[in-house]
């Protein structure tokens, strides 16, 4: 399967994870501060 | 509902967006400015994103395992919320590393995996890692729960130089192929050197915008627990 | 703890939990029974699966019996706690006044020797087996496992009062202990190596050096903060 990527492709993809993986974590606090502020409000 | 986060300071937000900005600048310097290597050709940008989120890990881990100490000295609970935030910057990062490793050493060597010894050892720290998510999942009781997670981290701390020799000497003595992942076999020109240490400095800028942010939303559970305990109620979803 | 005689007293206090442990163990057999039981399994499931290849065979003898030292470790160092909760002994002893360290390493004491003792047995039996002669080395070999047994066994008992005072499941034991140990016995199967091919002395002598540095590092660390682990 990876035998047809050049290196561009190597390249772009791992760029890419960076990405992913900053945004995945930006999204994950997004979600339990929401989550943090159910708790808050619900005393 | 309101936001749940309310009075970010305006210094916050400059930080994640110097941040992200010295990102993309890195990401540019890596992707255009910097030559194709004289034998990895252009597979060498790979390196700086690959290399730069390495160091980072070690350095999330060195902050984890200081602020757990600092939290067994003082007792204060705002070191214990660091030595988590760290953690999971810890993790995220050196998660990264490892995928950036097997994306590098695939084009180049032909193998999704090589016993590197950066990548063996940042391997050796996500599991260890993990185990101290595991043991403060375990913990109800927050100071307890502090203590032993920073007991934790100081072994995983104590491990990091040991483990390199092992894992260095490992593939120097070993007859497998590999190449030096960490970018120094790579003969590097001056170039090349100030994007990479750039790409890193982005790279550190992000983990510490990162460490705020969860630093201030761990501060917030931190409370919202401590009430709840002294409510007698069970301080249940907030933990860890 | 005052002076010389408190000093004396606690080596001396160290010494019978040692003797406690060890004795408790001879009687009961349990975690001689099971240790025994897995490292012949071990040894002898993979002296079937490599025969094939006398070449690979012998090769691989240090890694197998490293890998039949460690299963056994992880069982014994589990059931050393055990055995004290059950009936609330290690909460006993921890009321008494003396240093957690003594504690730590009268049980790391007790570990050791019993894992020093296997692989000395597991060593003559895994050469012959796995057609791997130990000759001239045999001091050396000594040496190898004293010293990575002493790893082990320092990460082991840390680890076990650990998940013990948790009241966490066996299992997380291993999976807790596994990342820490495995350089370690990296170190002791590529010393163990170097010895039985005996191709290269400073070799041996390297990875030697290194399981030391394992030892005295994890051992140094882990008494200073096993305090922690059993407090309530």
């Amino acid at each position: 399967m990876f035998d047809g990527w050049n290196a561009w492709t190597w390249v772009t993809v791992a760029w890419i994870e960076l990405v992913l993986a900053y945004g995945g974590y930006l999204i994950y606090l997004r979600w339990r501060a929401a989550r943090l502020g159910r708790e808050e409000d619900e005393r | 509902m309101t936001s749940p986060l309310p009075r970010r300071p305006t210094w916050l937000n400059v930080l994640g967006v110097v941040a992200l900005v010295a990102l993309a600048i890195g990401a540019w310097l890596g992707l255009r400015v910097s030559p194709p290597d004289v034998n990895q050709g252009d597979l060498i940008r790979v390196m700086y994103a690959h290399v730069s989120v390495a160091w980072v890990s070690f350095l999330a881990v060195g902050v984890a395992a200081f602020a757990g100490i600092a939290f067994l000295w003082t007792g204060k609970r705002r070191f214990d919320v660091v030595s988590l935030a760290a953690s999971e910057a810890a993790l995220l990062f050196g998660a990264l590393t490892i995928i950036g490793g097997m994306t590098y050493s695939k084009p180049t060597l032909n193998t999704f995996w090589t016993w590197d010894a950066k990548l063996t050892l940042t391997a050796l720290m996500v599991a260890l890692l993990a185990g101290v998510f595991i043991v403060r999942g375990l913990i109800e009781e927050p100071v307890r729960r502090g203590r032993v997670s920073a007991v934790i981290l100081i072994v995983v701390l104590a491990s990091l130089p040991l483990n390199y020799l092992a894992a260095e000497w490992f593939r120097t003595l070993h007859p497998a192929k590999s190449i030096d992942l960490t970018g120094g076999g790579v003969t590097m020109d001056a170039t090349m050197l100030e994007v990479l240490l750039f790409n890193v400095g982005a790279a550190a800028l992000m983990f510490t915008w990162l460490l705020i942010e969860r630093v201030r939303l761990g501060l917030r559970e931190a409370e919202l627990e401590d009430r709840r305990g002294r409510g007698g109620e069970q301080a249940e979803v907030v933990r860890v | 703890m005052t002076g010389r005689s408190g000093f004396t007293a606690d080596i001396r206090t160290l010494f019978a939990i040692t003797g406690k442990d060890l004795r408790s163990e001879a009687r009961s057999k349990a975690a001689t029974v099971a240790t025994g039981f897995f490292s012949s399994v071990t040894l002898v499931v993979l002296a079937f699966a490599l025969g094939r290849d006398s070449a690979l065979m012998t090769a691989a003898a240090p890694g197998v019996l490293w890998v039949a030292l460690a299963f056994s470790g992880v069982i014994s160092a589990a059931q050393a706690y055990q055995s004290d909760l059950a009936d609330g002994a290690f909460e006993q002893l921890l009321t008494l006044p003396i240093p957690r360290a003594a504690v730590f390493l009268g049980k790391l004491l007790a570990n050791w020797l019993t894992m020093t003792l296997l692989g000395a047995v597991l060593l003559p039996i895994a050469s012959v087996l796995f057609d791997a002669p130990i000759g001239a080395g045999v001091p050396q070999l000594l040496l190898t496992i004293a010293l990575g047994t002493l790893g082990f066994a320092i990460i082991a008992t840390f680890y076990a009062a650990l998940t013990a005072n948790l009241q966490a499941r066996e299992s997380l034991l291993p999976v807790l202990m596994f990342p820490v140990v495995v350089p370690v016995l990296l170190a002791a199967v590529r010393a163990t190596d170097a010895i039985v091919t005996g191709a290269d002395v400073g070799l041996a002598g390297d990875w030697i050096q290194l399981l030391a540095g394992f030892d005295l590092v994890y051992l140094v660390v882990t008494s200073a903060i096993f305090h922690i682990v059993v407090e309530e």
